[in-house]
């Protein structure tokens, strides 16, 4: 049988793979002595699962300039899905720009989970086309990976996701609520406050209480929009955000967004 | 007055095997036994009395008329000018037969035990005469009108009566079955016992002269302004001179080359069937057909005939069989067509009445009655509408749309039209083969069959609709997913490479590359995305299934569905070179492949190898040959260098990029 080297294998891969090496910057620090975790990179390609794992976080947490390097390649060679997964999540605690052509594989990756932790590796990179990547995650078969990608869209306020994620909240993806409140502007929210018959009530309410609770959201004018807009929705979910809101702000100053809110909650506990 | 003749004197006989017996008894008269039969001279003689009918329409309107039998409480009896597109009449009538047309009148039976004669012309009731007996059939010439019944156990009669009055002319007795008859210029036929063709002076009822079926049996006449015909299922006689030889070879005889898979062939309706005696299913699974005498066969017109299967029509050629066009008349049933010569009239159940041009399908008619309808009959020989509007939608849309029908009554011919589409040229088929495979309401064998004839069409012009069909990408979002992924696939892989056009080729790497990468593809169909790109991947493809193969191997979710890796190695090493083989030989060695993955891997490595391998290979056995003359040293050396390159394969051209 023939016997090679994992390095000729390395080169076959770079070729193959489209995945472009890891830069000379890379390969030089790889070369360069320093701090390394030897037990973990041997482990990451253990076929012990569990031990594998093992290897790939601490790998993450190594601050060995070859750490890098070695849970590329092991991406790069293939590795066991759950170890893939850790080694991804490990490579995205470094945010290298490197990682990019190894890990834009593994976004399109069978496993949901393995997609999630290619996607936080990706929403960790400044490269364009890593942001294009996590875009698209939106589109997702899976309800996690969509959710991830949400997550990181929002928290690196990116506009460009306000449509898809609209979409998302229409079609009843729970994941857009959050992530929607959290890009929120006056504008955003009336236009959510508007989907009130198109997107599920629970999943609406929930997204104009988040909008409602954010205390960088502003005018006052805009909070009593969105609680009228609350007021609307008909349903137990929309009374729970109301309450939630009137609970969490104090009564002084005196809100009109609150008292709005409390005159909906009583007309319709009332009306009960 | 009424002449009533009685022939056959076996009343009492009560199983054919008597009647048999008396008829070798003899007999005389219209429905005797043994009196003469294929008498050439007589034959010619009733031909001699035959007055040519009217090259058109029999009614005195000269008109080409409709007449439907519309459903409802009263039924309704209406007439239609086809070429005025109005309704002439429309009478509240139980109609139960089919309605025969004669000059001045028309006759149908009514209810269970009357039969009725109109005024063509208005639909008011002439005359009515009660049935004592299971009715037949009936026909009319231009002033009579023809019906035959089962009067009793083994008791039939065929009966004349005067069209405009219904007085009875005259009758004849049987003692064996008759069929339905049928009348034209001064003749009367009527199939008897499905052996005999009795042919009757129209005016006093009585035998002229027979025919005896001797290959076959006779189950019909049929009458057209120029001929008449008879037969049965098998195939169709012209009443000619000929005819008197009683033989298919001797006969002016023709049969319609028809495939099997759907069409329950019926040139004509059971004359012997009551059921057929009014409008019933039967008329919705008919071959319409005219044909003439030539070369002393009998020859369709335009080597063409049409069948009608409830809402379609499909011409055939009648020689080879081959499907000619399709027509797909939309969601309602035709319940009443007829072969006009120049035309196929035909009436939906919803009122639409159409024209199909016969040679093409082409509709080149259209008109609309009010009211729903349970059959109808023509009287229109030679109409020739010709409302063409440029649009005919061609045999491939029209079978792609029989094919998608949701129909659940036709599996058979959906399966016939899928199956008639892998036979047409052009890419157009191949989108429509695909609209149906990616319809979701398309029953699983039909499914079945549109897939293979897609892959089997091995079609270059289809290409672009293959493509288009996976520029479709799985986006929740957007809502949109890809549909049959594996079946394009597959008929991707099908189509010749070198037939491929450089762009479109780029272009379907790229869409099988994609699904290939999606996780939203099918396990089931990666294989043939593998497949197809390794047949028209040219090289585009390596990088891809490199990294497909790599980062799935250790994948336990392809450990026992290792189709679609197996398919990577085999595709990297039959395509690919040395760098694809170092990464089969890695899958193959390291211990984080699956064990099948590896095991395949093994195998695919030593039944495929390398050419380095395969001419060491070759130079082991010539040295083991020349060897048994060569110096013992020189021998050893070679045996070396060929083990070194059988266990070693060829350093890679470039350096390693990752260090270990």
């Amino acid at each position: 049988m023939t016997k090679i080297g994992f390095s000729k294998v390395g080169l076959g891969l770079c070729l193959a793979l489209a995945l472009s090496a890891p830069s000379q910057e890379a390969n030089a620090q790889r070369r360069r002595p320093g701090k390394a975790a030897p037990a973990a990179q041997s482990e990451l390609r253990s076929s012990n699962v569990a031990k594998a794992v093992a290897a790939a976080t601490a790998l993450g947490t190594s601050k060995s300039p070859k750490a890098m390097g070695e849970l590329l390649d092991g991406l790069a060679m293939g590795l066991h899905p759950r170890v893939a997964s850790a080694a991804l999540d490990a490579v995205a605690l470094k945010a290298k720009q490197n990682s990019f052509d190894v890990v834009s594989f593994y976004m399109h990756h069978r496993n949901a989970k393995v997609r999630s932790s290619a996607l936080r590796v990706m929403g960790a990179l400044t490269d364009k086309r890593a942001k294009a990547m996590v875009l698209a995650a939106l589109g997702d078969p899976h309800k996690s990976v969509r959710a991830s990608a949400a997550e990181i869209l929002a928290a690196q306020n990116v506009k460009k996701a306000i449509e898809p994620l609209m979409s998302l909240l229409k079609k009843g993806d729970e994941a857009a609520a959050p992530a929607l409140a959290s890009l929120a502007n006056p504008d955003l929210a009336r236009a959510v406050s508007e989907l009130i018959g198109q997107a599920p009530d629970g999943l609406l309410a929930r997204c104009l209480g988040a909008i409602l609770m954010r205390p960088d959201f502003k005018p006052e004018e805009a909070r009593v929009e969105v609680v009228k807009a609350l007021g609307k929705i008909p349903g137990n979910d929309s009374l729970e955000q109301l309450t939630n809101y009137v609970g969490a702000i104090p009564e002084k100053p005196p809100r009109a967004s609150r008292t709005e809110a409390e005159q909906i909650i009583e007309a319709r506990l009332g009306g009960m | 007055m009424a002449t009533t003749h009685k022939f056959g004197t076996a009343k009492h006989l009560a199983v054919a095997l008597a009647l048999t017996l008396a008829a070798a008894c003899g007999g005389t008269g219209s429905f005797g036994l043994s009196s003469g039969d294929n008498d050439p001279e007589k034959l010619s003689a009733a031909f001699a009395t035959v007055q040519a009918p009217p090259d058109g329409p029999i009614n005195s309107t000269g008109k080409p008329m409709v007449f439907l039998a519309a459903r409802g409480k009263p039924m309704q009896l209406v007439a239609f000018d086809l070429e005025a597109k109005t309704e002439l009449w429309r009478v509240d009538a139980d109609v139960s037969s089919k309605v025969v047309v004669g000059r001045d009148f028309i006759a149908h039976r009514q209810g269970e035990n009357t039969l009725v004669g109109r005024d063509v012309r208005t639909g008011a009731q002439l005359w009515s005469t009660s049935l004592k007996g299971t009715f037949i059939g009936a026909a009319a010439d231009t002033n009579r009108v023809y019906f035959t019944m089962k009067s009793g156990g083994r008791s039939w009669v065929l009966q004349a009566l005067n069209g405009k009055t219904g007085d009875e002319i005259w009758d004849a007795e049987s003692n064996g079955a008759l069929g339905a008859p049928a009348a034209r210029g001064g003749l009367v036929f009527s199939p008897f016992m499905k052996q005999w063709l009795a042919i009757l002076d129209a005016k006093k009822g009585t035998q002229l002269t027979r025919i005896r079926g001797i290959d076959e049996e006779i189950s019909f006449v049929r009458t057209t302004p120029k001929h008449v015909y008879f037969g049965s299922k098998a195939g169709v006689f012209l009443l000619d001179e000929r005819a008197a030889s009683g033989k298919r070879a001797q006969s002016t005889y023709g049969q319609a080359k028809l495939p099997e898979d759907f069409i329950r062939v019926h040139y004509h309706w059971d004359a012997f069937d009551p059921v057929q005696a009014g409008y019933s299913a039967y008329d919705r699974n008919r071959v319409l057909w005219d044909a003439d005498a030539a070369d002393d066969k009998l020859a369709f017109s335009n080597d063409l005939v049409t069948v009608q299967t409830y809402r379609f029509f499909f011409g055939f050629s009648t020689t080879s069989g081959d499907l000619s066009w399709a027509y797909n008349h939309p969601r309602v049933d035709i319940v009443a067509s007829a072969q006009l010569g120049t035309s196929i009239g035909m009436a939906s159940m919803l009122g639409e009445i159409g024209a199909l041009d016969p040679a093409t399908g082409e509709r080149i008619y259209e008109a609309k009655i009010p009211g729903q309808f349970i059959g109808g009959t023509f009287d229109a020989a030679g109409w020739a509408p010709n409302e063409r509007n440029g649009e005919a939608s061609g045999t491939a849309a029209a079978l792609a749309s029989i094919a998608r029908d949701r129909d659940a009554r036709f599996n058979d011919v959906k399966k016939f039209a899928v199956t008639a589409l892998s036979q047409l040229k052009g890419g157009d088929v191949t989108r429509d083969l695909l609209v149906l495979i990616q319809n979701d309401k398309t029953p699983p064998y039909l499914l079945q069959t549109a897939a293979q004839v897609l892959v089997d069409r091995k079609d270059p012009e289809g290409l672009p609709y293959l493509v288009e069909a996976l520029d479709v990408r799985h986006d929740y979002v957007k809502g949109t997913k890809p549909r049959a992924i594996g079946i394009a696939a597959m008929a991707i892989g099908a189509i010749d490479p070198a037939g491929i056009d450089a762009s479109l080729r780029g272009k379907a790497v790229e869409g099988l590359i994609a699904h290939l990468t999606s996780p939203s593809t099918a396990v089931g169909d990666l294989v043939h995305l593998v497949r197809a790109l390794g047949r028209i991947g040219a090289g585009a493809e390596r990088s891809t299934l490199s990294s497909f193969l790599l980062v799935y191997r250790a994948d336990p979710a392809f450990a026992t569905q290792i189709d679609a890796v197996a398919a990577t190695i085999d595709v990297l090493l039959s395509t690919g070179g040395t760098a694809e083989r170092e990464i089969v030989s890695y899958v193959a060695e390291d211990p984080l492949s699956q064990p099948s993955v590896a095991e395949y891997a093994s195998r695919a490595l030593i039944q495929r190898p390398s050419t380095e391998e395969a001419d060491a290979k070759a130079g082991e056995k010539a040295d083991a040959k020349a060897g048994e003359k060569a110096p013992k040293a020189a021998k050893d050396a070679s045996g070396k260098a060929a083990l070194k390159g059988k266990t070693k394969p060829a350093a890679p051209k470039q350096a390693p990029t990752t260090k270990k």
